[in-house]
């Protein structure tokens, strides 16, 4: 009888699990899981990180998509399309002041029958706005003859956190925008020229394309790389109708 | 019990791990899923933005297929010119618009289909469709005729990634403008708000070799029988597709296009005229069109036509003011009147120890008084009951002299002579200058006037389109730039070339007195002559070439020199003189330029031989024949 009831307890006993089968397999699990979360974790980095190269790409493409419609319209309507010119408001300059990191413009960028005059420019730093560096765009419609001088509209902030544009230390090494003549060689237009000298004016005229050379850094750092910001770069090049 | 216990507890902990999986599966899912999704999306933004740049950059390439193919006309080996194809309407009338059309594989393109997907929804703004602009349209115009024969693109179906699906000519009018009306005038605006049609809402737009103007409102009808280029409204519609379908991007661009070549207001464009002939100027000034070699451009029966939108312009233009050249043409036919008179009889005899020519008997008549006079004489009686001569046709062949010059007086009364009344119809300043007549080679006597012997299509002084002005030989353009701008498109094209190797920079002195070619038919030249003027001296001159003749102060052509150039001739100086002397040679084909302030000298008579200056805008294009057209403007519409 109480070898029978041993055996019976023997038998019961090799069927559980041993304190130490327990540990192990509570090892294993924990091992599995940490593994699992750690690898769930990275996933979620990544996602982030992802999303918000997907959200610096778009917005990046999106100043890009602008300001290349808006330069296909700059020069129109230009003066010779009209037998006088009794309103110089409805003639749209083209280029008006160039630099590597501002083009002032004219041209029907609406499609409204007006005039306007868009002014894209780098701002390095503002102190009232933390995320710049930025690029901002001002348009105001034409209202004097004097294109340098149509006042300032509505500036409206149109990329954050550009990374700074030049070929200086600690910038992207190109400039935000680069000229180029109908046979594609690059026109120099130093720091800055407009169209109140007769010569800057020739320079201008001979340019064909632009080049917009954006590089954009996340507002946030990035969760994939500690102590890293994200950094997109775009470029396109505009055909200028002038 | 206890091994059922066992069982239980064994099979709980088996289901924890799998749940610890699925649960652990499940999240990784979730994860991947959303990175898919994300990655989708970034996918799509990626094929919208390449999708709308494909897109941009077809409608672009259509504009420039086309701009190319309109330079040149069509022909067995170039059947792909349009030069000859092109609107002669302005849209929504009859031959208004051209559509060249690039279907992909098995697609059918039919721009005027309501119900396709490149429906042309931006055409009914270009005539009076009651459609505003900035709204689609959404019908066709209801003239008959008002669409030329689809054009099928050069582009081989299915072989561009960067097919456009059709592209429309038209010509650009102050509609079509809107709202940038090109006289920047407020009635075009006000017509268009009141739905109106007409000049000059309707009017076409024309080019004047450096900006836009409206066509004048005169008898001309086209730009260039007023010394302009038309302008064409060239628009483009290219559709991506994504997937199947047609669900890509929609592009829309339009182009306003002119040819780069000029077309002059007149064969020859001066402010002032000299004249000393006394007869029949052997010059002749042709306005009709001509042919590259220098033959007129005729009709199947045998007229004078218009070739490929190129129509006869009048044989004289000024840039401000005609009176002067006006009182030149009419000291010319004064003289003519005066010569013919003393030289010849009614029976074409001549007299006073003259030779009475064909051209001056025929000037003269075959009646006893002449055709014409010069004066008129009036004799008053003193003593009153005087006779009023008031003689006109003097006193006939045999006396030899024009009417009202020899009169005699009565006793007791005075004779004077005054200028013939320009409103009496045989006063000289009726005599027509641009009659072959006046080149005729022989005569017989006929009613009134002798029958002349002309060749075909034989020229005269002053032919061509009947111009604006007091004398229909002159043309003005009332726009006071158009004339500068015209000069100024031909200098551009001069500094243009500079760089070329078909520019030549000879020493005028070099020229003078030597035979020299410059160009060809295929390949024309840009010729600036260096130095003050150019006389070309004497036989040994002879000038000939193909394209641009720039003259920076003077030229002159003297007696058995010759010049024989295609294309055209600007004298640049505002200051300069053209002078063709009696016995110079040659011919100018294509235009003639002088700079404002440059006068003509007409040469006198001597000569059998005139020297041709002919209009031929065959002749005028070579010389711009290495530009493209030009584009005026180009713009993104929201359609």
């Amino acid at each position: 009888m109480a070898a029978a009831r041993s055996n019976s307890i023997k038998r019961t006993r090799s069927r559980g699990y041993s304190l130490l089968e327990l540990l192990v397999s509570l090892l294993i699990l924990l091992t599995v899981t940490a593994v699992v979360f750690q690898q769930i974790d990275q996933m979620q980095k990544k996602s982030s990180s992802e999303v918000m190269k997907v959200d610096l790409s778009q917005q990046a493409r999106e100043f890009v998509n602008q300001t290349i419609r808006d330069l296909h319209m700059a020069g129109y309507p230009n003066v010779t399309m009209y037998s006088n010119q009794q309103d110089l408001t409805k003639v749209a300059a083209g280029l008006v002041s160039i630099s590597p990191t501002q083009i002032l413009f004219e041209g029907d960028v609406n499609n409204d029958g007006n005039v306007y005059s868009v002014d894209l420019y780098y701002v390095a730093n503002d102190p009232n706005d933390p995320n710049c560096p930025c690029i901002r765009r001002s348009v105001v419609q034409k209202t004097s003859a004097d294109s340098l001088n149509e006042g300032v509209g509505g500036s409206y902030t149109e990329t954050d956190h550009v990374f700074p544009p030049g070929t200086g230390p600690g910038q992207s090494g190109e400039d935000l925008f680069t000229y180029y003549d109908q046979n594609g060689g690059p026109v120099n237009v130093g720091t800055g020229i407009d169209i109140s000298t007769p010569a800057n004016a020739a320079t201008i005229s001979t340019i064909k394309t632009i080049k917009i050379n954006l590089s954009m850094l996340t507002n946030l750092r990035d969760p994939a790389t500690p102590n890293g910001f994200i950094r997109t770069s775009i470029s396109a090049t505009s055909r200028l109708n002038q | 019990m206890a091994r059922a216990l066992a069982k239980t507890k064994s099979k709980k902990e088996r289901g924890m791990a799998l749940l610890l999986t699925l649960f652990a599966l499940l999240l990784l899912s979730g994860i991947g899923l959303f990175m898919v999704l994300s990655s989708n999306t970034e996918t799509r933004i990626d094929a919208n933005y390449g999708s709308s740049l494909r897109a941009y950059y077809a409608a672009r390439s259509g504009l420039e297929e086309v701009r190319d193919r309109i330079r040149t006309v069509s022909s067995p080996t170039n059947p792909g010119g349009l030069a000859d194809k092109l609107p002669t309407n302005i849209a929504g009338n009859p031959n208004g618009v051209l559509y060249i059309v690039n279907p992909a594989n098995g697609e059918t393109i039919d721009p005027t289909d309501i119900t396709s997907p490149y429906f042309d929804d931006d055409l009914c703004h270009a005539y009076n469709s009651g459609t505003p602009k900035g709204i689609k349209c959404t019908g066709v115009p209801t003239t008959s005729g008002w669409q030329l024969q689809s054009i099928s693109s050069q582009v081989t179906p299915g072989t561009s990634p960067l097919g456009y699906k059709w592209i429309r000519i038209n010509m650009k009018t102050n509609r079509t403008a809107a709202p940038y009306f090109v006289d920047q005038a407020s009635a075009a605006a006000a017509m268009l708000a009141a739905g109106q049609s007409g000049a000059p809402l309707d009017t076409p737009v024309c080019w004047d070799g450096q900006a836009e103007q409206l066509l004048p409102s005169n008898s001309n009808p086209t730009c260039e029988t007023n010394g302009m280029q038309t302008v064409y409204m060239l628009t483009a519609l290219a559709v991506t597709s994504q997937g199947s379908g047609v669900n890509g991007t929609r592009k829309m661009l339009q182009a306003e296009v002119v040819a780069p070549s000029i077309r002059p207001a007149g064969v020859l464009t001066t402010a002032s005229m000299t004249a000393t002939t006394a007869s029949v100027p052997p010059v002749a000034i042709d306005g009709r069109v001509h042919n590259l070699d220098g033959s007129l451009f005729l009709n199947p029966d045998g007229t004078p036509a218009i070739k490929n939108g190129c129509s006869a312009i009048s044989a004289l233009a000024t840039n401000t003011g005609s009176s002067q050249m006006v009182q030149m043409l009419n000291t010319i036919r004064q003289n003519i009147v005066s010569t013919a008179n003393s030289s010849c009889k009614s029976d074409g005899s001549g007299m006073n120890g003259n030779i009475c020519t064909a051209a001056l008997w025929w000037v003269r008549g075959t009646d006893s008084t002449t055709r014409f006079v010069t004066s008129v004489t009036t004799t008053t009686s003193s003593g009153g009951g005087g006779h009023d001569g008031g003689s006109s046709g003097g006193p006939g062949p045999s006396s030899g002299s024009d009417g009202g010059d020899s009169h005699g007086t009565l006793s007791g009364s005075t004779t004077t002579n005054t200028p013939c009344d320009s409103t009496t119809a045989n006063c000289y300043t009726h005599l027509n200058l641009s009659d072959p007549s006046l080149f005729a080679t022989s005569a017989v006597s006929g009613l009134h006037v002798p029958t002349v012997t002309v060749a075909a299509n034989q020229p005269a002084p002053f032919i061509g389109n009947s111009g604006n002005q007091a004398d229909s030989t002159i043309y003005q353009p009332p726009a006071s730039q158009t004339v500068p701008n015209e000069i100024a498109a031909v200098i551009n094209l001069v500094a243009l070339s500079r760089t070329k190797s078909n520019y030549f920079n000879p020493a005028a002195a070099t020229l003078s007195t030597s035979a020299n070619t410059f160009g060809t038919a295929n390949a024309p030249a840009v010729v600036e002559v260096s130095g003050s003027s150019l006389v070309l001296q004497g036989s040994t001159a002879n000038l000939t070439g193909y394209g641009v003749l720039v003259i920076p102060g003077s030229l002159e052509i003297t007696s058995g020199a010759q010049l024989h150039w295609n294309g055209i001739v600007l004298v640049q100086s505002s200051t300069g003189q053209l002078t063709v002397d009696s016995g110079a040679l040659g011919y100018i084909n294509g235009g003639l330029l002088l700079a404002p302030g440059a006068v003509f000298s007409v040469p006198s008579s001597g000569s059998s031989q005139p020297f041709q200056i002919t209009y031929s805008c065959d002749a005028v294009d070579l010389a711009f024949k290495p530009l493209p057209f030009k584009v005026v403007s180009t713009a993104e519409t929201s359609f």
